[in-house]
């Protein structure tokens, strides 16, 4: 009676290991939850309620955990609370999360329970911390007899083993991407096994959450029983859910298996009897009730899964029947269709396919060539993982791993391939879970790809590094048969540091520069000179107060002549004598010769961009002081307007005329006077 | 006669690379000015016009005339860089240095054909000692990253890149290879904020489109990632096309 019951109520699959989820008796002691401190009593309330719903199975530890988890706010340093939030988890869904409370509990009590190294395995082993988990099953395998191993319901080698396969599959990743589908179609609940038309516009799948047909909850787990729920693509998504058709849902589990190509027959496991497929048939916009698939539905048995052949001419199911040759376990068989169109007596597929343990949740790629499958025999990384095989001349060839992360070590079921090749389906318990099993797209990527560095391969990367040589011999240019050589530094007038600078020698007579030069970086320059009289000196560099001089080569004796230049930095107040600005007599009209300096100190001024500039007119004290005053003001203005219209902002520049009140020298010669007529400009701003 | 073609030709050299007439320093030489700095000047005028084998001979010539010349060691060892004789650049660049230990661009050169042997811890070492040069020397954070993520070093690489983009916010290499790191470390939001962040920058980097789409496509936004590397493809990196056609 108690089997009969059983069988009527069994799922498509049992998600959850039943016994050794902390079924271990752990008791969270009161004492350590009421004390003085605030907060006790609502704490050990909390683990009142938490122990009520733990005692209540997996169904219920996701709700459990949230009230131990208010418990452990108060006192975290509690080994029986932290195991029972562990196991809470890990037989729930987050079941990474497990890994730290099943730890803390066992360094606060290495004694804690029997299980601990099972349970801390299991934890490792989800967290692919493989390693870790075969030393934790080892321990726990160490601990125990033999008497005592045959009832634990894992077989801890084969764990070891899954851990030793995990361990390479995981080096080895797939280029894929598995993602959640989303509220839109998983719920809290369980959700699974996904089915698609052959048109990919309409999705079947199985779910386990309540509805106002579904508000019992299966006494084996304590979750509500299984539904089948339809939803149709959208340009970008899914529609919500909904049940398929009420004729579909009733107090047992159905479960959406298959759907003809056309879409109108659809393939359901019931939990009729032990379990077995049936099928409907829409009409319109509703199905028909059940009718047996009796051709693989034997008395006894339970069959579970199925999938057509794209052609219809052969199918695939899973089974517990023991037909002749089957292998254990749940095991895939086939039909092929006969020149009646009736389906023969079902094969198993055979130990090269299947295996002592179970298999499940067959599924064909469009193109009839490959046959996808999950197993627990097969070399896997934990639980169900997925498998697939591809039809020889002979048969199937020998199953391969579909690898991770398309495998986790939780169950990973139910895998069905789209006609694209690039996507697929399936449903597993992992990260990123809504609740419980959901259903996750898997996207195959192209070829691995290489993120690309801008300018790793090219010179032209370092081109900030390619001019640290224009600076190392003195130079001069203009080709000057002369034995006449001018030479020296050009030199900072504080520290007389060497400073590299564009020199330029002017015969001021002729208008004409005769020799330009770049000193080097100790500020050495050296040039020939055509003739011994006296020349212009210009000299510019950036940060110093342009130099306008003469240098007078009659006064030198010899023909290498030994020549230092000292450089004012740029400063507020520093001035400068315009020594080759020429204007026609008694007039503030520039003659020509007086544009090369000019130019020179527009280049500057265009070079130290923001410098402001006073320009001033000199006067001897020759003539009236009016006269004076007035000429060397107009001298100064027509500077500034040839300054203007050469590209100077105006506001940069002002002018005065100061006549004689500014003397330079002495008036009472005719060499002193020459000095005080003159132009300057006084820097006054920077 | 010769030193005057010679002196023409440097002025240009200094004011304007691109108009520099070659035949200012044959004509020196030519003419008996056979100084060493007439072979490099012409070198450097033929490694800018990319005669390199030609430039390559006028350093060696220079070096030849004055066996410590650190400079034309240095430009010898990037016309072989360009030459992608790396072997030969390390060696010249390591007699740069040995000739000048103050030429910074030789570590960094030097570390930079040492990236392209595959030898990036040595090239980590020499940007190190540049970096110890001149610790606001952005490329060579840049280039130290490249060399440490080539290493799977993506924390270093990532603290090289932040520091490159601290000292210039708008390095847009910096900002692509930063997001390449966070991509390697799997943070993909921000490897696409940083991708984001380059093209805000720069609207036409090809690569920027092309990363964000390899990181889209690891995130399962295959359609975004083929629209990336269509705009890669239209930015002229032909390489995208291999990628686009995935999309098919």
């Amino acid at each position: 009676m108690e089997i009969r019951r059983f069988l009527k109520i069994a799922c498509l699959i049992l998600m959850i290991p039943l016994a050794l989820t902390g079924q271990e008796k752990v008791r969270i002691k009161k004492i350590q939850f009421i004390t003085a401190a605030p907060g006790g009593e609502a704490a050990w309330n909390a683990v009142r309620k938490g122990d009520k719903l733990y005692a209540r199975g997996p169904a219920y530890y996701r709700d459990a955990r949230v009230e131990y988890l208010k418990a452990y706010a108060y006192n975290d340093k509690n080994a029986a609370l932290n195991y029972k939030i562990g196991i809470c988890y890990l037989y729930a869904d987050e079941k990474k999360e497990a890994l730290k409370y099943l730890q803390k509990a066992f360094e606060i009590n290495n004694n804690i329970t029997r299980d601990i190294h099972l349970q801390l395995g299991r934890a490792y082993h989800m967290n692919l911390d493989f390693d870790n988990a075969i030393k934790e099953y080892r321990l726990f395998k160490s601990g125990l007899t033999a008497r005592m191993l045959k009832k634990v319901p894992y077989n801890i080698d084969q764990l070891i083993e899954q851990c030793e396969t995990g361990k390479q599959l995981v080096a080895e990743p797939k280029r894929v991407v598995v993602k959640n589908l989303g509220v839109g179609i998983n719920s809290e609940y369980d959700d699974f096994y996904p089915v698609l038309t052959a048109k990919e516009d309409v999705l079947f799948f199985t779910s386990r959450r309540p509805s106002k047909y579904n508000t019992k909850r299966n006494p084996l787990d304590q979750k509500f029983s299984e539904d089948i729920y339809v939803s149709k693509k959208t340009a970008h998504d899914w529609t919500p859910p909904q049940l398929v058709d009420k004729r579909l849902t009733s107090k047992r589990n159905e479960a959406a298996v298959a759907v003809s190509p056309s879409g109108d027959t659809l393939y359901i496991y019931r939990s009729k009897g032990n379990g077995n497929i049936y099928y409907s048939i829409k009409d319109g916009s509703r199905w028909s009730g059940t009718h047996a698939f009796r051709r693989i539905n034997t008395r006894g048995s339970r069959e579970t899964s199925l999938c057509f052949s794209p052609d219809g001419k052969m199918l695939f199911f899973v089974s517990d029947a023991d037909y002749k040759g089957a292998v254990g376990g749940k095991d895939i068989y086939y039909c092929q269709r006969n020149e009646n169109g009736d389906w023969p007596k079902p094969v198993d597929m055979g130990p090269l396919i299947n295996t002592p343990y179970n298999e499940e949740g067959v599924s064909m790629s469009p193109d009839g060539k490959t046959l996808y499958f999950s197993s627990k025999g097969h070399p896997g990384m934990g639980g169900y993982d997925i498998f697939y095989t591809t039809r020889t001349e002979s048969g199937w060839s020998k199953p391969v791993n579909m690898g991770y992360p398309i495998n986790t070590p939780d169950d990973d079921l139910f895998y069905l391939p789209l006609s694209s090749g690039k996507l697929a389906y399936l449903s597993s318990n992992r990260e990123n879970t809504v609740g419980g099993k959901d259903i996750y797209k898997i996207i195959f990527l192209g070829a691995a790809k290489e993120f690309v560095s801008l300018g790793e391969a090219s010179p032209l990367a370092f081109e900030l590094y390619d001019r640290p040589s224009i600076k190392q011999v003195p130079i001069s240019v203009l080709a000057i048969d002369s034995s006449l050589v001018l030479m020296g530094k050009i030199l900072d007038s504080e520290t007389k540091k060497g400073l590299m600078a564009k020199i330029q020698i002017i015969d001021s007579e002729k208008s004409k520069v005769v020799a330009t030069m770049i000193s080097d970086s100790m500020g050495n320059y050296r040039t020939q000179l055509p003739e011994r009289k006296a020349f212009g000196v210009e000299i510019n560099t950036r940060g110093y107060l342009l130099y306008l001089g003469v240098v007078d080569l009659t006064k030198e004796k010899g023909d290498i002549i030994q020549k230092d230049f000292l450089l004012q930095p740029l400063a507020v107040g520093a001035k400068v004598v315009l020594k080759n600005i020429f204007f026609e007599t008694g007039k503030a009209v520039l003659k020509e010769e007086s544009y090369q300096q000019l130019n020179n100190v527009i280049a500057f001024l265009k070079e130290n961009p923001t410098l402001r500039l006073e320009i001033s007119g000199h006067t001897d004290n020759v003539g009236g002081l009016a006269y004076n005053l007035r000429l060397s003001k107009e001298r100064a203005k027509a500077v500034v307007t040839y300054l203007v219209e050469n590209g100077i902002d105006k506001s940069r520049l002002t002018y005065k005329g100061y006549g004689p009140h500014q003397p330079v020298a002495s008036n009472k010669t005719a060499d002193g006077r020459a000095l005080n007529r003159r132009v300057e400009f006084k820097i006054t701003g920077m | 006669m010769g030193e005057a073609w010679f002196y023409k030709g440097y002025l240009q050299l200094i004011t304007d690379t691109a108009t520099v007439k070659l035949e200012n320093f044959d004509k020196a030489l030519e003419n008996g000015f056979n100084i060493p700095e007439a072979y490099y000047y012409r070198g450097v005028v033929r490694f800018y016009k990319k005669d390199y084998r030609g430039a390559s001979s006028d350093f060696s010539m220079a070096i030849d005339k004055n066996p410590r010349y650190a400079l034309s060691y240095f430009e010898r060892g990037k016309v072989k860089l360009a030459s992608r004789d790396y072997t030969g650049a390390i060696y010249d660049f390591q007699q740069a240095i040995k000739n000048d230990t103050t030429l910074i661009a030789a570590y960094n050169n030097l570390a930079l054909a040492k990236i392209y042997t595959g030898d990036f811890n040595g090239a980590v070492v020499d940007l190190d000692r540049l970096i110890g040069l001149q610790p606001k020397n952005f490329i060579a954070y840049n280039n130290r990253g490249m060399a440490k993520y080539s290493t799977g070093n993506y924390d270093g690489a990532l603290e090289d890149f932040l520091k490159a983009i601290e000292l210039k916010p708008g390095y847009v290499q910096a900002i692509i290879n930063l997001g390449n790191a966070y991509a390697k470390k799997g943070d993909h939001k921000r490897a696409i904020d940083s991708y984001n962040r380059a093209i805000e920058y720069n609207s036409k980097s090809a690569e920027a489109f092309l990363n964000r789409g390899f990181c889209r496509e690891l995130t399962g936004d295959i359609d975004e990632a083929c629209s990336d590397w269509k705009m890669a493809l239209s930015l002229g990196y032909q390489d995208a096309a291999q990628f686009v056609n995935e999309c098919k």
